[in-house]
């Protein structure tokens, strides 16, 4: 007799040691519903989908900013840093705080293919005088396309702008991958999008370990979650739910998902300061990142003071030392440059590349040969005395870098040398 | 001297053609052309002119009418016969005419898919609209993936690209689903085996997302020639497909050569070297100054005959020859490729790496040292000389196994109808399973949904059951897990689980090969010897469960060979002829099969003398394989021998018909495993039984079963044509040698080899298949 094909499959899988891997067991406590949570199941017509409203009024403090916050700050740095611009179809101009949807998923996975799906929504917004957080969550794949239509109807109209922290590649085209995939048009003009993903990243990643939302909060806000649950176990907990359906093993992704949107607000306020120059920067990350920024938006000036502040950190780098005094270089102002030069001089031993601005300086500006002497003999010594060290010349750190450029770097120097030393026969300088 | 009159001294050097088995003149052929369709548009038209196409062959007027006609299509003209223009003239033209049209091309290589690319892009500036054509595989820079999703007329990828990058994001790929009307698969032929069977189920999944987009594409296959064409199109695309075969391209006068290098020791047949006769014949090719191509089969050899050929010519020729394979930088090999299309090298060896239509225009004459595999490959080798106009040479060295034995003899299969057939299964229980994840994470299936299999509702339930997949509300089966399923599923590995081999030395720990489990077993226990590469590594240590062999490089004169103990046992009989056994010496059957095998010890045998080292054991657990077989029962007249004559007829009968089962079904030897029993336990009747060796069957023993008389008649000429005089380890192998004592002079007493031979002939003896007189004729010898 014919064998069925599932137990030929078993069979097979069973001889190959390969097995597919279903999911544990687990045990909950019953008697919960979504009802309970403060769901409620709504339908306008295109069939039902869960829905809860969280609410509170906007004197509310999550962490150490207060939600109604948010309405005092000028948002146009902020968009500005996330890349936000006039020449985005979305734009509205410069962002106002009711236009805002602070946005976050918890998904099936961590890929953004077709077959990724997000299970839980939360939505953020300031109604009248309150911060709302509407959740929802898809009880049963069929509820989704009524679900999706109720996200984009009541929250992502013309105009408004999408706060996410990583959502620009990944939370917001899963959203439109399930459009797609229902037949359903994304809106007409793309909703714009604020990741604040990567300014938190340029201001902090010298500061933080991982710049996650988790530990953005911990430190900038203050917040320690109590009993949060990784974000990395929403997809093992969302399968178990779908299976078993009991609901509290889902109730801390539910809960975890409503406070990410909460620290989007106030993420948000907390960067807008930094830009806005209402929270003084506290380290030279900040102010690196924040030159950088002003440079790139051609306002010198102020890319001039972070630096200035950058190297009065404790936390300063070579790196700003070596910006802020390329910044003086080019404006002639040579007694700061030369001042920061000897600086790095003595707290990088590894550098020679100050010594050469320092001989460039003394041999072309000041004409003084002797001096000019002085520092490319230095730097030839410091070349032959740390030779590993300061193989690293460019300015990248201490570690890597090929003795071609080393040899390159030696060649320069006794060409300098033998140059001054012409100069200093020839008679001496004006 | 010109290659006519080296020709026509060849010709007259009786030390020569005493060597050759076959001469084969095929006189020039004219071009047949036809005028460019009524329909073609009017811009392509004027493009093809200006670069001096006015006219179309026939075969590619039949092939772009029956496109335009709705229909899908299989080319399996000769190489260079222009396949290509068959489907970017119908592809171009429906661009031109909509130029929402979108088109995928498939290609098996990267370096073929930019050979095409470029030649598109030639034909397409001299268009009048902007066409659209992107190369999109590993290579290419994430800044640019977004255009080409959106504004790609043609996209050019790769099988394994469309499995992992395309299909599992098709929502990005929207424009593409959704005015998708043209696949062109080209190299169809490559798509065999485990790698046909998976591509087949992206085909199948590609057809799924194309459905749900409102599209149903158009297949276009070129391939090389093979005995089924038409049946490897259904399977593959899973569509009926007109298959064009007739080229009405020009071809220059062309003289084939079946050389067999003359025999040195008769008593056990040995032959002088391939490579050694190749040598000579190439290097007083090219002395004479014919441009040459040679084929070997490694890396190792392409590098010797290389500076052979380099040692033998005129000092000034030296930079003119050259040496191509796998694993040069892609710059390198470029300039090696615009150096043989402007003719400044003249001699090339290479592996198959060329084989594959990279552009390298034509040569006068190329030689093929030992058969590559199957006989599509080496016909694509010999069309690699051969030009339009003038004359050209292609000549084939046969080595000393018993394949190339056969196929030297038989002329007719190397020259005319090809009897080797493309065999896949796309049904094969385990890869189907993996696409129907794939694709289940690609769209959610409806219960009643098919893919493939009738039985898929049956499929869903298993996953369901084991919570890959969840019914929903909405009464579809949902993927449910967090992985990305195409991630772990490559279309080119042998099996899912495989052994890697992970050599440990270096500062790095370094992989360096890969085999599937059931092999380990043999290949990898631990103080087995691997090769790689023509270099000894010793295995230090196995660890079957995380699926990773330690290996140490070591200098060895010895190699391991380590034995199994099989236990078959029959799952399930599927097909059996003839039905009612009693009448019949023989009976065959087709089914499914456990093979249970369990290594037991190895012995260490020194290289060139083959001598017995010692030996060990090999403690590892059972293995279970369970895959579809043949397996052919004798009544115990069938010969008029005893045990041991039974023993050896088996073992030497199993040997050759997995060589010949090889060729049928155009698989390498080991994809193909063999095991006999004296007394099945069952039946109690001598068996010999040969299965497909990857899980779950990949067709192969289904095809033998269906051409047994053929696959025996081959494997008994393969014998009785040898050679050698009693019986050598290339024709009925080293099992079956020396098991029977030589009873030289007794009278009627029979050697292995006659005791084998008796066995296969009766099976053999019965054949009545049309095409078959030709095999035994021998007139074309010389």
């Amino acid at each position: 007799m014919a064998r069925s094909l599932r137990s030929k499959l078993q069979a097979l899988e069973q001889s190959t040691g390969h097995k597919t891997q279903g999911l544990q067991e687990e045990e909950n406590e019953q008697g919960l519903s979504l009802q309970a949570l403060g769901f409620v199941y709504e339908d306008e017509g295109a069939g039902g989908f869960w829905h809860r409203r969280t609410a509170c009024d906007l004197l509310n403090f999550y962490g150490r900013v207060r939600f109604g916050d948010i309405l005092q700050r000028d948002l146009s740095l902020l968009a500005r840093a996330c890349k936000v611009s006039p020449e985005d179809p979305g734009w509205r101009g410069p962002p106002d705080a009711m236009s805002l949807r602070f946005y976050d998923t918890e998904t099936t996975g961590l890929g953004t293919g077709a077959g990724t799906l997000p299970f839980l929504h939360a939505v953020g917004q300031i109604e009248g005088d309150e911060w709302v957080v509407h959740q929802y969550f898809l009880n049963d794949f069929q509820e989704e396309p009524a679900l999706l239509a109720a996200i984009m109807n009541r929250h992502f109209q013309e105009g408004t702008l999408c706060v996410t922290f990583n959502g620009k590649t990944f939370d917001w085209p899963l959203l439109q991958n399930r459009l797609i995939l229902y037949g359903m048009t994304p809106p007409r003009t793309p909703v714009a999008q604020m990741d604040l993903l990567h300014p938190c990243r340029r201001l902090w990643r010298r500061s933080l370990p991982r710049v996650t939302l988790g530990q953005l909060e911990l430190e900038l806000l203050h917040v320690a979650r109590k009993d949060d649950l990784p974000g990395r176990e929403a997809p093992a907990r969302y399968f178990a739910y779908i299976h078993d359906r009991v609901i509290a093993g889902i109730r801390p992704v539910l809960d975890h998902n409503a406070a990410d949107v909460s620290a989007l607000l106030a993420l948000c306020v907390v960067v807008a300061d930094v830009l806005n120059g209402r929270h003084v920067a506290e380290s030279a990350g900040e102010y690196a990142a924040l030159a950088s920024w002003y440079s790139e938006w051609q306002d010198y000036d102020l890319a001039e003071s972070c630096l200035m502040s950058a190297v009065q950190c404790p936390d300063a780098t070579w790196r700003e030392y070596w910006l802020a005094s390329l910044h003086y270089k080019r404006l002639n102002q040579w007694s700061q440059a030369c001042n920061l030069w000897e600086t790095m001089v003595e707290n990088y031993r590894w550098s020679t590349v100050p010594m050469v601005e320092l001989a460039k300086y003394y041999e072309h500006h000041v004409r003084d040969y002797g001096h000019a002497l002085h520092w490319t003999e230095a730097a030839l010594l410091r070349c032959r005395q740390e030779p590993l060290l300061s193989r690293s010349l460019m300015g990248q750190g201490p570690q890597n870098s090929h003795s071609e450029a080393m040899d390159d770097v030696l060649r320069a120097l006794f060409h300098r040398k033998a140059r001054i030393e012409r100069k200093l026969a020839a008679g001496p300088g004006p | 001297m010109e290659l006519s009159l080296l020709l026509d001294e060849w010709r007259r050097t009786p030390a020569f053609t005493e060597n050759l088995t076959h001469w084969e003149m095929t006189p020039a052929q004219p071009a047949q052309t036809a005028p460019f369709p009524q329909w073609l548009h009017e811009s392509l038209a004027t493009a093809l002119r200006r670069k001096g196409i006015g006219q179309l062959y026939s075969h590619q007027l039949s092939a772009v009418e029956a496109v335009h006609a709705g229909q899908n299509v299989i080319v399996t003209t000769p190489t260079a016969s222009g396949k290509t223009l068959c489907y970017n003239l119908p592809v171009l033209d429906a661009v031109l005419k909509e130029s929402s049209t979108r088109a995928l091309y498939l290609f098996p290589t990267k370096a073929l898919s930019q050979d095409q690319v470029s030649e598109l892009h030639q034909l397409a500036q001299n268009l009048d609209m902007q066409i659209q054509t992107y190369t999109y595989d590993g290579d290419t820079p994430v800044a640019a993936r977004q255009k080409i999703r959106e504004a790609g007329h043609i996209v050019v990828t790769n099988p394994d690209m469309l499995h992992a990058a395309i299909l599992p994001h098709h929502t990005k790929w929207l424009r593409l689903f959704e005015s998708l009307r043209y696949v062109v698969i080209d190299e169809a032929h490559i798509y065999r085996g485990v790698f046909g069977s998976h591509v087949a189920n992206v085909l199948r999944r590609l057809r799924r997302l194309c459905n749900f987009y409102g599209s149903n594409p158009q297949f276009i296959l070129s391939s090389a020639t093979m005995a089924n064409p038409q049946e490897l199109a259904l399977e593959l695309t899973g569509e009926e497909c007109r298959w064009i075969v007739e080229s009405g391209a020009p071809q220059g006068e062309r003289h084939t050569l079946l050389y067999n290098p003359p025999i040195i020791q008769k008593q056990l047949g040995l032959r002088r070297g391939a490579l050694r006769e190749a040598r000579w014949l190439g290097a007083r090719l090219l002395s004479e100054g014919i441009s040459t191509i040679g084929f070997v089969r490694s890396r190792t050899q392409v590098e010797v005959l290389a500076s052979y050929w380099k040692k033998d010519v005129p000092q000034r020729k030296r930079q003119e020859v050259v040496a191509y394979r796998g694993g040069y930088l892609p710059n390198e090999r470029r300039a090696l490729e615009r150096g043989l299309r402007q003719g400044d090298i003249r001699g090339v060896v290479s592996t198959n790496a060329l084989e594959l239509g990279v552009d390298i225009g034509s040569l006068q004459a190329s030689i093929s040292v030992g058969y590559p595999g199957s006989v599509a490959s080496l016909r694509q080798q010999s069309g690699r000389a051969g030009r339009r106009s003038g004359l050209s040479v292609a000549i084939f060295v046969a080595n000393a196994s018993p394949l190339d034995q056969y196929l030297i003899h038989h002329p007719q299969a190397l020259l005319q109808a090809s009897p080797e057939a493309a065999r896949l299964s796309p049904d094969n229980l385990l890869i189907l399973a993996d696409h129907v994840k794939c694709a289940a994470y690609e769209l959610p299936f409806a219960m009643d949904e098919r893919f493939g299999v009738e039985t898929t509702d049956e499929l869903l339930e298993y996953l369901a059951e084991n919570r890959v997949l969840h019914l929903a509300g909405d009464g579809k089966y949902h993927w449910m897990s967090d992985a990305l399923p195409s991630h772990s599923i490559s279309l080119r590995s042998a099996a899912q689980d495989n052994v890697v081999v992970v050599d440990t030395s270096g500062g790095r720990p370094q992989v360096i090969g890969e085999t599937d489990r059931f092999s380990a077993l043999t290949t990898l226990h631990e103080e087995a010897i691997y090769l790689h590469q023509s270099r000894s590594y010793q295995v230090e240590k196995l660890d079957l469960e995380n699926g990773k062999a330690f290996v140490r490089p070591v200098e060895a004169d010895y190699y391991t060979d380590a034995e199994l103990a099989i236990k078959l046992t029959v799952l399930d009989v599927l097909a059996a002829k003839p039905e009612a056994p009693a009448n019949s010496p023989v009976q065959h059957h087709f089914g499914e099969l456990m093979v249970n095998a369990m290594p037991t010890l190895f012995k260490k045998i020194k290289f060139e003398t083959h001598e017995n080292l010692g030996w060990g054991k090999i403690h590892l657990p059972e293995a279970e394989l369970h895959t579809a077989g043949y397996w052919c029962s004798f009544s115990q007249g069938a010969i008029q021998g005893g045990q041991q004559e039974w023993e050896t007829a088996l073992a030497g009968a199993s040997h050759v018909l997995r060589q010949a089962g090889a060729l049928l079904c155009m698989c390498s030897v080991s994809d193909l495993h063999t095991a006999v029993e004296v007394r099945q336990a069952l039946t109690g009747k001598p068996t010999v039984f040969v299965y497909d060796s990857y899980p779950g069957g990949i067709g192969l023993s289904d095809r033998l079963y269906r051409q047994v008389e053929e696959w025996f008649v081959t494997a008994r000429d393969m014998v009785a044509e040898c050679d050698c005089e009693s019986g050598c380890p290339s024709c009925i192998g080293p099992q079956a040698i020396g098991e029977v004592p030589a009873k030289g002079g007794a009278g009627n007493a029979l050697t292995a080899k006659a005791w084998v031979i008796s066995l296969l002939d009766t099976v053999a003896n019965q054949a009545s298949f049309p095409g078959q007189a030709a095999t035994h004729e021998s007139g074309h010898r010389w």
